[in-house]
C-alpha cells in the first residue's frame, strides 16, 4: 500500500530501518532445538480492568497477554443463534498474514470447546499480544498462546466444555481435549512426515505435554480459588 | 378533596447499590465519596497511584543474566529500549525502535553555513528548536476494538511528540551517527574500527564518507486496561524507556567507502550519488545521551467544587428548608491528584497538567478552566505535589 | 449451502455410519470430477483453468522474470485473489500465507539459470467461484499450470561468475519447466470416518477438516486442521490423523499422475 497513514505520526518516509549484518544461521538452529523443551511459565489472570478476562503467560523470552472481551452484543443486525468468536493476534515479529492464518486456526479450535450456543446474538473477541523475542517459529508459541486464551476465557467466566491445551513436538503443535482422547487442532509448518509411526511418537509426546499443561492450568485455577475463598 | 387525598401515590425512595449508582449518576456518587473525605477508588485527595517501572528488557526475568555481560550488546534486536509501567491497574508497554536517515541539510550546507555566520545569527533564535529532536510516538490503547485509531490515541501521540521536542531533552547531536569502518585484514579476519581513540580517528577520517546520518527513534506505546486518562503514564513510560535506549554502533564496509555510482536522473542531468550501506553492529552499542537535567515526569490534577447538597454528614441539617441557603452553600474546591476511574474522568472538567523535573524545573504546565474555581492555593499545591511526584518517579526509574 | 435440520441429521448419520455412505455415492478416497484446461493465456508462461463439478472455478497464471538470485533469493511469489473477498480478509490472507509456506517445498535449484541468475516465478491465482474450501482446487491449478510452464531456452554460458554477462535466450525455443509441485488434500471428518474432498453439503455437517500436503511421494508441511463449518466443529480421535495421512499417501500418486498427463 502506498497510502501514508496521516492519522499517526510515523516520522520521515526516507528513514530506513536499522540493518544488522546477517548472523551465521548455525547457532540459531541449535538454540531452536534446545528451546523446543517445554518450560513451565508463570501465570497470572485478572490483570486488566477494561476487559472481561485476561491472562498473561510469561517465561524468559516470551510474554503472551490475552484479553477477552465478551460475550457482548455484536454490531450485525442478523440473528445469530450462536456466539461469534474472533481472534486477533498482534506481534511485531511475524508477518500479518501469518498471524491472521493462526488467528483463523485458533477460531476453529475455540469453536470446538467453547459453549457457543449459550450466548446467542453475542460475540467474543479474543486479543492476543505477543511480546516476544524471536527464538523459534510461530508454531512453537502455540501451546503458550492456547494456555493464555483458555485461562483468559475462564477468567471471563465464559463456559467451556473442557480445559483443552496444546503440545509441541517435532514441528507439530497439536491441540487436545478430553484428556487426550480427542484432537481439536493440528498445526505443522515445516518438515516432512517420514512415516506414520514417527508421527505417532510425536503425537504421544504432544499429548504428554498437553497433560502437563493441563495440570499446570488446573493447579493455578485451584490455588486461585483457594486464595479467593480465604479472602 | 377527599377523593384526591385517597388517590395520592406514596413515593418510596429508590436505592441502588454503590457500583450501580456510580454508573447511573457518577456525579452524585463522586460527590458523596468526596464528602466523606476520600475518592471512589478509596484513595485520599492528594494520593497518587503506585507506579511500578521496569525498563530495559521487555520480559523481566532475563535481567539478572544480562547484567553479567560487561559490554552492552543488543544481539541484533530491533527494540533499542523499552519500559513496562504499571500504574494502578493500567499497564503501559513502550518499545523504542530506530531507523537511520541521511542528514541532507547537514551534509550539503555544512560548508556554506560556516561562512554565513551573520545569517546564522539571525536564524538562530528562530531555529532554536531545530537543535532538538523528538521521537515519533504511536500510542495504542487496547479496548477490544479493531480498526482506525481513536481521537484519544491521535491527540496523545501528538502531545507526546510536541512535549518531547519542546522539553529539549534530546539534541540533534545525540542522534548523530558516527559510523566506523569495517576492515577485512589480509588473513580474512574482520574487525571494525570506531573513531574512539586518536589513532582510530585518523584511520576512519581517511576512509570516512562525507555524508552524515542521524538516528530516528520511534516509540510504540501500548496501553492495556485503560481506566482513566493515559497521557501521564505514556509520558512517564516514554521517559523511562528513553533512558534505557542503547543505540547500536554502525559501520560501513571499507570496500563501500570509495564506492561511487553514477545515476542518471531525469534524462540529461547526470548526478553523482554515493550510496552506502550502513550496517549496525550487533555487539557494540552506546547509551543514548539525554540531557539529564531535562528529564521530567508528568502528573495531573483535577479541581472540583464540592457540592454541599451531596454532603451526607449535613444531610439531616439541610433537610430544614428554612435555613439560610447562602451561608451554608459556600462552594469549596478541592484538588484531586492523579485522576483515574470513570466517575472522576467524566465529572472533573477542570484539570491541571504539569510536567516537572525532579529539581523543580517545569517543562510543561497547562490548566483547563472548566467550571471549578481554581485558586492560587490550588495551583501552588499542585506544583508542590508535582515536584514530589517527579522525584519519586525518578528514584524508581534510577533503581531499575 | 443451507440445509434444514432434518437434512443435516440424515446426512450426518449416513456419513457417520460404518461403512460411511456419501450423498453422491463416492468412495472414501474419490474426488469429484474436475475439468482442467491448460495453457490458455497467451501472455503468460504457463496457465490453467480448473473447474470442479460443483461450479467452483479457479484460474492460475505463471509468469517468469530473470533475477539475480544473490540479491533476491525469493524465487516464488504467489498472489491469491478470491472473488467476493477483500484482499485483507481472513480467508484470503490465510490462504496466501498457507501457500507461501507450501511452495517453500518446491526445489528452487530447478529455477537456476546460471551461477548468478535465476528465473523468478510469479504465480497469480484467481478463485472465480468456490462452493467449498478452495485450497485443494488452488493446489491442483498451480500443479497443472507449473506442469505446462514453458521458459525461454538459455543459449549463453552457464558459468557467468568470471565473465560479466547477462543470460541470453534462444529466439523461439522454449524449455519445459521440470519441477515437482505440491498438492493439498482436504479431508472431512465425521465422527470416526475420514474422507477426501468433502463437497459443500458434506462440509456443512463435518465435525472437522484436515489438510494434508504432499509432494512427489512425501507427506510434507504445512498440515492443518480447519473447521469446514462453524456449527458442528468438534474434536476427533487422534487415530484419524494417521488414517488420513495413510489415505493421502496411498492415493496421491494416482492423482499426481492424472494431473501430469493432461
Amino acid at each position: 500500500m502506498n497510502v501514508q497513514d496521516r492519522r499517526r505520526i510515523l516520522g520521515p518516509i526516507e528513514a530506513r530501518p536499522l540493518a544488522f549484518p546477517e548472523v551465521k544461521s548455525n547457532s540459531k538452529e541449535e538454540t531452536a532445538v534446545v528451546l523446543s523443551e517445554f518450560q513451565a511459565p508463570s501465570i497470572q489472570t485478572t490483570l486488566l480492568k477494561n476487559c472481561n478476562g485476561s491472562c498473561i503467560i510469561e517465561n524468559d523470552k516470551t510474554s503472551i497477554l490475552s484479553s477477552i472481551y465478551g460475550p457482548r452484543s455484536t454490531r450485525s443486525n442478523l440473528f445469530e443463534a450462536r456466539c461469534l468468536i474472533n481472534v486477533t493476534i498482534k506481534s511485531t515479529i511475524f508477518p500479518t498474514s501469518e498471524l491472521k492464518e493462526l488467528g483463523s486456526f485458533l477460531i476453529n479450535v475455540l469453536e470446538s470447546f467453547v459453549c457457543l450456543e449459550l450466548y446467542p446474538k453475542a460475540g467474543i473477541d479474543v486479543f492476543v499480544n505477543l511480546n516476544i523475542e524471536k527464538v523459534c517459529d510461530l508454531s512453537w508459541y502455540i501451546p503458550y498462546i492456547m494456555m493464555s486464551i483458555v485461562l483468559g476465557l475462564v477468567d471471563a467466566g465464559i463456559e467451556i466444555s473442557d480445559l483443552p491445551g496444546c503440545g509441541f513436538n517435532d514441528n507439530n503443535a497439536i491441540c487436545f481435549t478430553k484428556n487426550g482422547s480427542e484432537v481439536i487442532g493440528i498445526w505443522r509448518d515445516k518438515g516432512d512426515i517420514e512415516n506414520e509411526s514417527s508421527f505417532g511418537d510425536s503425537l504421544d509426546a504432544c499429548k504428554e505435554q498437553y497433560l502437563q499443561i493441563k495440570g499446570l492450568m488446573a493447579n493455578y485455577l485451584l490455588s486461585k480459588l483457594d486464595n479467593d475463598k480465604t479472602k | 378533596m377527599a377523593d384526591i387525598k385517597e388517590s395520592t401515590v406514596e413515593v418510596h425512595p429508590v436505592s441502588f447499590p454503590t457500583d450501580i449508582l456510580a454508573r447511573i449518576s457518577p456525579d452524585l456518587s463522586l460527590q458523596r465519596h468526596l464528602s466523606l473525605g476520600f475518592r471512589p477508588s478509596s484513595r485520599g485527595f492528594e494520593e497518587f497511584r503506585d507506579v511500578i517501572i521496569n525498563t530495559g528488557d521487555l520480559t523481566h526475568n532475563t535481567q539478572s543474566d544480562d547484567s553479567a555481560v560487561k559490554t552492552p550488546s543488543n544481539d541484533g534486536k530491533q527494540v533499542l529500549g523499552s519500559c513496562v509501567l504499571k500504574q494502578g491497574d493500567v499497564f503501559v508497554i513502550t518499545q523504542i525502535t530506530g531507523g537511520i536517515i541521511e542528514d541532507i541539510t547537514l551534509s550539503t550546507n555544512d560548508m556554506e553555513m560556516e561562512e554565513d555566520t551573520e545569517l546564522l545569527e539571525i536564524t538562530e533564535e528562530h531555529s532554536d528548536i531545530t537543535k532538538y529532536s523528538s521521537v515519533y510516538p504511536v500510542v495504542e490503547i487496547n479496548r477490544g476494538r479493531m480498526g482506525a485509531c481513536t481521537d484519544e490515541e491521535m491527540t496523545t501521540s501528538q502531545r507526546l511528540y510536541d512535549s518531547l521536542l519542546h522539553s529539549h531533552i534530546l539534541t540533534q547531536n545525540a542522534l548523530r551517527v558516527e559510523p566506523g569502518v569495517r576492515i577485512t585484514n589480509e588473513d580474512d579476519s574482520v574487525n571494525i574500527i570506531y573513531p574512539d581513540s586518536e589513532k582510530n580517528k585518523e584511520i576512519t577520517s581517511l576512509l570516512k564518507p562525507k555524508k552524515k546520518w542521524s538516528y530516528v527513534l520511534y516509540a510504540k506505546i501500548e496501553v492495556f486496561g485503560r481506566t482513566g486518562p493515559v497521557y501521564d503514564m505514556c509520558w512517564n513510560s516514554l521517559m523511562a524507556a528513553l533512558q534505557s535506549v542503547k543505540l547500536p554502533r554502525t559501520f560501513i564496509d571499507e570496500r563501500a567507502t570509495d564506492l561511487k555510482m553514477t545515476v542518471r536522473a531525469r534524462g540529461r542531468n547526470a548526478v553523482v550519488m554515493e550510496t552506502y550501506n550502513l550496517l549496525c553492529d550487533p555487539n557494540e552499542s552506546t547509551n543514548l545521551q539525554l540531557r539529564e537535567n531535562c528529564i521530567s515526569y508528568a502528573s495531573s490534577y483535577g479541581a472540583i467544587n464540592l457540592d454541599p447538597e451531596a454532603d451526607i454528614a449535613n444531610l439531616e441539617e439541610t433537610d430544614d428548608v428554612d435555613a439560610p441557603m447562602d451561608e451554608e452553600l459556600e462552594t469549596k474546591t478541592v484538588l484531586l491528584a492523579d485522576i483515574d476511574g470513570e466517575a472522576e474522568e467524566t465529572c472533573i472538567k477542570s484539570t491541571i497538567s504539569i510536567t516537572a523535573c525532579p529539581n523543580g524545573r517545569f517543562k510543561q504546565f497547562s490548566v483547563v478552566g472548566g467550571g471549578a474555581k481554581i485558586t492560587k492555593e490550588l495551583l501552588m499545591r499542585s506544583i508542590t505535589l508535582s515536584k514530589q511526584r517527579s522525584s519519586d518517579i525518578s528514584l524508581k526509574v534510577q533503581k531499575v | 449451502m443451507t440445509l434444514s435440520v432434518a437434512e443435516k441429521s440424515y446426512l450426518y448419520d449416513s456419513l457417520a455410519s460404518i461403512p460411511s455412505i456419501r450423498p453422491d455415492g463416492r468412495q472414501q478416497h474419490q474426488f469429484r470430477p474436475i475439468e482442467i484446461y491448460t495453457d490458455f493465456l497467451p501472455s503468460s508462461n504457463g496457465s490453467s483453468r480448473i473447474i470442479a463439478s460443483d461450479g467452483s472455478e479457479c484460474i492460475v497464471s505463471v509468469k517468469a522474470k530473470v533475477v539475480d538470485h544473490t540479491i533476491d533469493d525469493d524465487l516464488l511469489q504467489i498472489e491469491i485473489e478470491i472473488s467476493g473477498e477483500r484482499d485483507d480478509s481472513l480467508i484470503t490472507e490465510s490462504c496466501t500465507s498457507l501457500f507461501n509456506k507450501l511452495l517453500k517445498n518446491i526445489d528452487m535449484k530447478k529455477l537456476q539459470l546460471t551461477k548468478k541468475y535465476s528465473f523468478k516465478l510469479f504465480i497469480d491465482v484467481l478463485v472465480i467461484s468456490s462452493n467449498s474450501n478452495p485450497v485443494s482446487l488452488i493446489s491442483f491449478g498451480i500443479y497443472s499450470s507449473l506442469n505446462c510452464t514453458l521458459l525461454p531456452k538459455l543459449v549463453s554460458n552457464f558459468d557467468d561468475l568470471e565473465v560479466e554477462e547477462l543470460p541470453m535466450f534462444h529466439d523461439y525455443d522454449l524449455v519445459k519447466l521440470e519441477v515437482d509441485s505440491p498438492l493439498v488434500f482436504v479431508l472431512g471428518i465425521v465422527q470416526n470416518n475420514i474422507f477426501i474432498d468433502p463437497a459443500a453439503n458434506e462440509s456443512e455437517v463435518a465435525n472437522n477438516g484436515l489438510m494434508i500436503s504432499w509432494i512427489n511421494g512425501r507427506t510434507i508441511a504445512p498440515m492443518r486442521t480447519f473447521a469446514l463449518n462453524d456449527t458442528n466443529t468438534k474434536g476427533f480421535s487422534p487415530k484419524l490423523m494417521q488414517e488420513g495421512i495413510k489415505l493421502v499417501e496411498k492415493y496421491a500418486p494416482d492423482i499426481a499422475n492424472a494431473l501430469q498427463n493432461i
